[in-house]
């Protein structure tokens, strides 16, 4: 899911630049480019378990009394969980014995990341203990509910995964992440009509992250019918609004909404298909998707491919029908 | 009907890779190659997805696959999946049945795989899952052979040499073309 939340920022651009700065180090271990990265990649909650788990662990065992207090447990934190991440048990377990001897055993962020290393050794029952603990504490410890849902849905138990979402969602209804993860679990399940409710909460909370429109309009898509195809076209071009093409000449890097230009042809094309009469808007609206997908794949793909888009182009064809 | 079902090693190791780059996801693809009354050779795939798939992304990859396979005198002779938790492994997400069911009805003959782990006695990672009535269920008695007329290393070692290369992160889906047009989901370049 973090994957859809890269996709629309420009964080993704600064990581490769923040990995490629990494990587042109060489032998040479620069220790405060490591450290702005790791902090990066908090901030942005970025997965990037390998490049944490062999930088960060470099870091937090030589060179932790260069970092401040604070930062420096957050990176430890930071660092277990990539290892475990990676499989590495036997790093992580050190790392949690010092923030335990610095935090107590009783520390909840401790508990936590214990919970944590036994989610990765699959003692999921033991975990689970913790986080039910936790939770008749602290009754609405954000982070222990999501982990029981993460392992509800690891073990492949994804009714009980829906349930206790749905129970945290009924607490924290802004919580983004949560509602694309169970929009997630729907669409998996092909219940394609309680994903759309999901993914309104979405749009309600993110209104202006074109990716969430895409997303909506696709899984209009899968529901079918003209009505849907008529929706579906007014969100792909709304995403559009938000994700602008004319400014395609100023962008630094490729452009990024070739799904809606697709998503419309797909649409318009399966309206024509059922019958439906289409308004002049939309002819011209097919006109110019049309257009524009050749002429973004003149400039930034392969020649292969344009043989290839040209064909799609023909296949989805409303024009030249007889 | 079961099948001989034969995949080559450059092919095996773009659907492993594929899986590793996104290591935390359920990835999917096609699998191209020759078909017979019941034997087939995959000599080819295309990734397609790495998150969910819907359906008209699909619809767009298919049509454009289709053309290349035309040009390019292949078939379309499978699909691959892999699911997201390793819990039920071998039991196909509910899409992954969906897609099956639609190239069972439009293909002579095709393979359905998913991903799993390589071991000794499943030299390929892959398991074969067969429609048996109105279900689509696990057959692991069905063999799939490497095929290691074009290259004969041995798998293990090959996936570990390019893993080591970070060779996983040049491998493109459909789904990455479709955020970055100049990725090539066709994969030409890519040297294993």
């Amino acid at each position: 899911m973090s994957e859809m939340l890269m996709l629309t920022s420009s964080d993704s651009i600064e990581i490769y630049r923040y990995e490629e700065k990494i990587r042109n180090s060489g032998r040479s271990f620069n220790w405060v480019l490591v450290r702005d990265t790791l902090r990066f990649l908090r901030k942005s909650k970025i997965r990037k378990s390998n490049l944490v788990s062999k930088y960060g662990l470099k870091l937090v065992t030589q060179y932790l009394n260069k970092l401040d207090d604070q930062e420096g447990y957050d990176t430890i934190e930071q660092v277990i969980i990539a290892c475990l991440d990676c499989g590495d048990e036997t790093n992580p377990k050190k790392l949690l014995e010092q923030l335990k001897s610095k935090f107590g055993k009783d520390s909840v962020r401790v508990q936590r990341i214990q919970a944590l290393c036994y989610e990765s050794n699959n003692q999921l029952a033991e975990a689970l203990q913790i986080f039910e603990s936790i939770l008749k504490k602290y009754p609405s410890d954000a982070l222990s509910m999501k982990r029981q849902v993460a392992i509800f849905k690891g073990q492949g138990n994804l009714n009980k995964a829906i349930q206790v979402l749905n129970a945290y969602l009924q607490i924290y209804m802004c919580d983004l992440e949560a509602w694309l993860e169970l929009s997630s679990f729907h669409i998996s399940y092909l219940s394609y009509s309680t994903a759309l409710y999901c993914l309104e909460e979405v749009l309600l909370n993110a209104p202006i992250n074109f990716v969430f429109y895409i997303k909506y309009a696709e899984t209009l898509y899968c529901l079918g019918g003209s009505e849907n195809y008529n929706s579906a076209i007014q969100y792909y071009t709304h995403s559009l609004e938000l994700n602008s093409p004319t400014e395609m000449d100023k962008l630094d890097h490729p452009p990024t909404f070739l799904p809606a230009i697709y998503g419309i042809i797909m649409s318009i094309y399966s309206m024509c298909e059922e019958g439906h009469p289409l308004k002049e808007s939309q002819l011209k609206l097919m006109e110019w998707a049309q257009n524009n997908l050749l002429i973004i794949t003149k400039k930034y793909s392969s020649n292969d491919k344009l043989n290839l888009v040209k064909h799609f182009i023909d296949s989805t064809d409303i024009f030249n029908k007889d | 009907m079961s099948n001989n079902i034969s995949i080559t090693t450059e092919s095996l190791t773009k659907i492993h890779l594929h899986s590793f780059k996104h290591h935390a996801s359920s990835v999917n693809g096609i699998l191209l190659g020759k078909v017979d009354k019941n034997s087939i050779l995959i000599t080819d795939i295309i990734p397609l997805f790495h998150t969910q798939t819907l359906l008209p992304m699909f619809e767009v990859a298919m049509i454009q696959i289709e053309k290349y396979c035309r040009d390019n005198n292949i078939d379309i002779v499978g699909y691959y999946h892999s699911n997201q938790c390793i819990a039920n492994e071998l039991e196909p997400e509910p899409i992954a049945k969906k897609i099956a069911d639609r190239l069972n009805n439009e293909l002579n003959n095709m393979c359905f795989l998913m991903i799993s782990k390589i071991e000794v006695n499943r030299p390929s990672g892959l398991v074969s899952i067969d429609k048996i009535g109105s279900d689509w269920l696990k057959n692991r008695k069905t063999l799939i052979t490497i095929d290691t007329t074009s290259n004969s290393e041995d798998i293990n070692v090959i996936l570990k040499r390019n893993l080591q290369n970070i060779k996983e992160s040049q491998i493109y889906d459909f789904e990455e073309y479709l955020s970055n047009p100049t990725c090539d989901w066709l994969n030409k370049s890519l040297v294993l």
